[in-house]
C-alpha cells in the first residue's frame, strides 16, 4: 500500500493505493474506497503521483501515452468521453447506468460564457461519471465513460 | 509498310496504351474497390471530352533490366477535357504500372500538362494513386518530383489546383498536393504519410495502423491536411466537378455566374426567432447559412476539422461567394489555433480568386489555455487577421450575436478594409463580456464592499449597467464602425444588395515581392 496525501485547489486529500491486479488499483480518499483503472507509463513506478491526481472522482484515466502492452480493460470496452476545451460543467443530464443514444446530450460545459453540448458519438451506457456540476475541467480531461 | 497497316498500328498501339499494366493488374485494381487512372478521368471530365496527351511516352531507364520493361504512357495518363464545359488539365497516376511510381518522363508528362494549364489559364487535378519514387531511376526520380514542386508553386494563386488521393501517397509525393489548393481523400484505399508505419515503429518504437496514421479520417479531423473525404471515387469525381463550378479558371477571372430563381428580398421570418433569448445558449449556424445562400445551397470545405468555424461556397444570386462563419454549436463558436489557420487559408484562396466573402460573426473570442499559447496561437491568430486585412475582394461581414476583443478585430471588422458591415439587433460588439469587464473596471470598489450580500448585489447592477452601455450594436453603430443594424430576416436582401453595389471595387495593395504573413 501507497499512501499520498495530495492538495487540489486548497483541499487536501488522504489516499492510499493498493494494487489489485493489473491495470486495476483499489484507492482510499478520505476514506471512501474506489476501484480506479489506470495506463501504466512506460518507466513510471506504479503510483505515480499522475494516477492519484485525479483520484477525487472515482475512475481515473490516467495519461494516455501508450504502454507496451495494452492494458487489461476488464470492464469491457468502455472509452472515456474528453472534454474538448476548457471550462467548467455546467448541468450532467445523465447518470450512470443510463442508455443513451449518439447525438444525446452527455455534458453541457460552460465555457467562454458559452454553453457548450458533448454529445455522445456512438449508442451506450453511461458507466462513470468523473466530473460534477461547477467543477473546472481542462481540454482533454475525462468526463465520463461511456460503453 | 502500307499505309493501311500503318493506321491499323496506330490503332493497335492506342489499344495497348490503354491496357496500361495489363489485364491482370486492373483486375487486381477492381478487386482493392479501385478504378484504373483512365475510368477516373472518365467520371471527371464531361463525356468525351477527353484528349491524352504522351500516350507513347515510354522511360529511359536501362537499370536494373529496366530496359526490358516499358509501357506506352509510363504509368501516367495526362491530357485535357472539359468540367461542365470548362477547360482543365489532368492527370491520373496509373497504379498497373509499375505501382504507379514516378519516373524521369513520368514527371515530364505532368509537367507538360501543368505549362499548358498555366499558358491557357485553367485548372489542374491531380488523381493521385502512387507507391513514390521509381527506385531504379535514382535521383532521376526525385529532381522530377522537384520539377512538378516548382510548377505547383508557381501555379499557386494563378489557377485552382486540386488533388485527389485514390491510393498511396507517401513520402515526397505528399508535396506536391500539400502545396495544391484543396486536397481529397478516398475513404478506404488512401493513406498519406511522410513516413510510413514501418519506419515510424523502428525509429520510435510507436506501433500504428497505415488508417490511424494516415487514413482520409485522421487528415480530414485532425491534420486539416484533407479538405474532402470521399465515401467512394464516384461520388468523390462529382464533388471536384461541383467545387469547380464555384471557382473562376484562374486569377484573372470571375466565377461562373449561374442563373437564381430564387428571389433575392425573400425574408426569412425565422431568423427574426433563431437566436436563443439565453446569449449563453448555442445554436445552429448551419441554420442561417442555409437560409440565406441561394436554394439554401452551401458547399462546405473542412466539414470536419476545426469545427467550431465554418467555410465554404454559396451563391447569392447566382454569384459565387465564400462564407466564412463561427459555429457556437461547436467548442463554443472559439477562435483557436486550428480554426484561425483553416480560415486564412480559406480566405486567402477566396482572395487570390476574386471570390467575395461573406463573414458570419457569433465568437466569444480566442480559447484561452497555455496550449494554444504554446502552439503558437499569437501567429496563428496573425494569420486570420493578416488574410482578411490584405485581401481586396468584396466582403461583407454581418455580426449576428457575440463580437468580443481580439477576435472581433480579427473577424473581418470594419478598419480591416469591410465594404459592408451590418449588425443583427441581437449583436453584442465589446472589448469583453460584461462580467470580465466589470472586475476590471469596479475592482476596487467591489473589494471594499465586505458584506458579501451588497458585494453581489453591486456586482450585478454594475454589470447590467455596462450589458446596457455595451453588449449591443449601437455603439460600434454610432461610431460607423457598423454600417447599419439590420432585421434577421432581411438578411439575404441586404447581403446581395451590398454585395452587388461593390462588385466592382477597386483597391490595390502597395506593390512588393511578396508580404510576410506570419506562417
Amino acid at each position: 500500500m501507497k499512501k499520498f496525501k495530495i492538495k487540489i485547489e486548497g483541499k487536501t486529500f488522504e489516499v492510499s493505493v493498493t494494487e489489485q491486479d493489473k491495470g486495476v488499483a483499489e484507492i482510499i480518499v478520505n476514506g471512501k474506497p474506489y476501484t480506479v483503472e489506470f495506463e501504466r507509463e512506460n518507466t513510471a513506478p506504479a503510483s505515480k503521483p499522475s494516477i492519484a491526481k485525479r483520484s477525487v472522482r472515482n475512475t481515473v484515466s490516467a495519461p494516455q501515452q501508450a504502454a507496451a502492452p495494452a492494458p487489461k480493460k476488464p470492464a469491457g470496452s468502455a472509452k472515456s468521453v474528453k472534454s474538448p476545451l476548457p471550462g467548467s460543467i455546467f448541468k450532467i443530464p445523465v447518470s450512470v447506468g443510463q442508455e443513451v443514444k449518439r447525438g444525446d446530450q452527455l455534458v453541457i460545459i460552460e465555457s467562454m460564457k458559452m454553453e457548450n453540448n458533448i454529445l455522445a458519438d456512438r449508442d451506450g451506457i453511461v458507466k462513470a461519471i468523473h466530473v460534477h456540476t461547477g467543477q473546472s475541467v481542462l481540454q482533454g480531461d475525462a468526463l465520463l465513460d461511456l460503453e | 509498310m502500307k499505309n493501311e497497316d500503318k493506321i491499323k498500328q496506330l490503332i493497335d498501339l492506342r489499344v495497348k496504351a490503354k491496357q496500361g499494366g495489363g489485364e491482370k493488374r486492373i483486375e487486381a485494381q477492381h478487386a482493392k474497390g479501385k478504378l484504373t487512372a483512365r475510368e477516373r478521368i472518365d467520371l471527371l471530365l464531361d463525356e468525351g471530352s477527353f484528349e491524352e496527351l504522351d500516350m507513347f511516352v515510354t522511360h529511359r531507364c536501362t537499370n536494373f533490366g529496366m530496359e526490358k520493361e516499358k509501357y506506352l504512357g509510363d504509368g501516367v495518363v495526362t491530357g485535357q477535357g472539359t468540367i461542365n464545359g470548362r477547360l482543365v488539365y489532368v492527370y491520373s497516376h496509373d497504379f498497373t504500372v509499375f505501382g504507379g511510381s514516378l519516373s524521369e518522363t513520368f514527371a515530364m508528362k505532368i509537367c507538360k500538362i501543368m505549362d499548358l494549364a498555366m499558358k491557357m489559364g485553367a485548372p489542374v487535378i491531380g488523381i493521385n494513386d502512387s507507391g513514390g519514387a521509381r527506385i531504379q531511376e535514382g535521383v532521376g526520380s526525385l529532381a522530377g518530383y522537384a520539377e512538378i514542386f516548382q510548377r505547383n508553386i508557381l501555379a499557386s494563386g494563378v489557377i485552382p489546383q486540386i488533388s485527389v488521393i485514390f491510393g498511396p501517397c507517401a513520402g515526397g509525393s505528399v508535396y506536391s498536393p500539400a502545396l495544391t489548393d484543396f486536397i481529397m481523400m478516398s475513404e478506404e484505399n488512401s493513406y498519406m504519410f511522410i513516413t510510413g508505419p514501418k519506419v515510424v515503429k523502428a525509429v520510435t518504437g510507436e506501433d500504428i495502423s497505415v488508417e490511424a496514421l494516415g487514413g482520409a479520417n485522421m487528415h480530414a479531423s485532425r491534420s486539416g491536411v484533407a479538405h474532402f473525404v470521399a465515401e467512394n471515387e464516384e461520388s468523390g469525381l462529382a464533388t471536384i466537378r461541383d467545387l469547380l463550378s464555384y471557382l473562376p479558371q484562374n486569377n484573372l477571372e470571375d466565377a461562373p455566374i449561374t442563373e437564381c430563381d430564387d428571389p433575392i428580398e425573400r425574408k426569412e421570418d425565422s431568423l427574426n426567432s433563431l437566436l436563443p433569448e439565453n446569449p449563453n445558449q448555442p445554436y445552429d449556424m448551419m441554420q442561417v447559412i442555409s437560409s440565406i445562400t441561394d436554394y439554401g445551397d452551401f458547399f462546405e470545405v473542412h466539414a470536419d476539422y476545426a469545427k467550431s468555424i465554418i467555410v465554404g461556397f454559396a451563391r447569392f444570386d447566382g454569384v459565387s461567394t465564400g462564407i466564412v462563419a463561427n459555429q457556437p454549436s461547436q467548442m463554443a463558436g472559439i477562435l483557436d489555433i486550428e480554426s484561425s489557420r483553416k480560415a486564412a487559408r480559406f480566405v486567402r484562396f477566396c482572395d487570390a480568386f476574386n471570390i467575395p466573402v461573406l463573414t458570419l460573426v457569433d465568437v466569444p473570442g480566442f480559447l484561452p489555455g497555455s496550449g494554444q499559447e504554446q502552439g503558437g496561437i499569437i501567429v496563428h491568430g496573425a494569420k486570420l487577421l493578416f488574410a482578411y486585412g490584405e485581401a481586396t475582394i468584396p466582403k461583407v461581414t454581418v455580426t449576428l450575436r457575440k463580437s468580443y476583443g481580439g477576435a472581433h478585430d480579427v473577424m473581418s471588422c470594419k478598419q480591416l478594409r469591410g465594404d459592408f458591415n451590418y449588425a443583427w439587433p441581437t449583436a453584442e460588439i465589446a472589448v469583453m463580456g460584461a462580467s470580465g469587464a466589470i472586475e476590471v473596471l469596479e475592482g476596487k470598489a467591489i473589494s471594499k464592499i465586505e458584506n458579501p450580500e451588497e458585494k453581489a448585489k453591486f456586482i450585478q447592477e454594475k454589470t447590467k449597467e455596462y450589458q446596457e452601455a455595451f453588449a449591443n450594436p449601437y455603439q460600434a453603430a454610432s461610431m460607423g464602425y457598423i454600417d447599419d443594424v439590420i432585421e434577421p430576416r432581411n438578411t439575404r436582401f441586404r447581403v446581395i444588395r451590398a454585395f452587388r453595389s461593390i462588385q466592382t471595387k477597386k483597391e490595390v495593395n502597395p506593390s512588393r515581392k511578396h508580404n510576410n504573413i506570419p506562417l
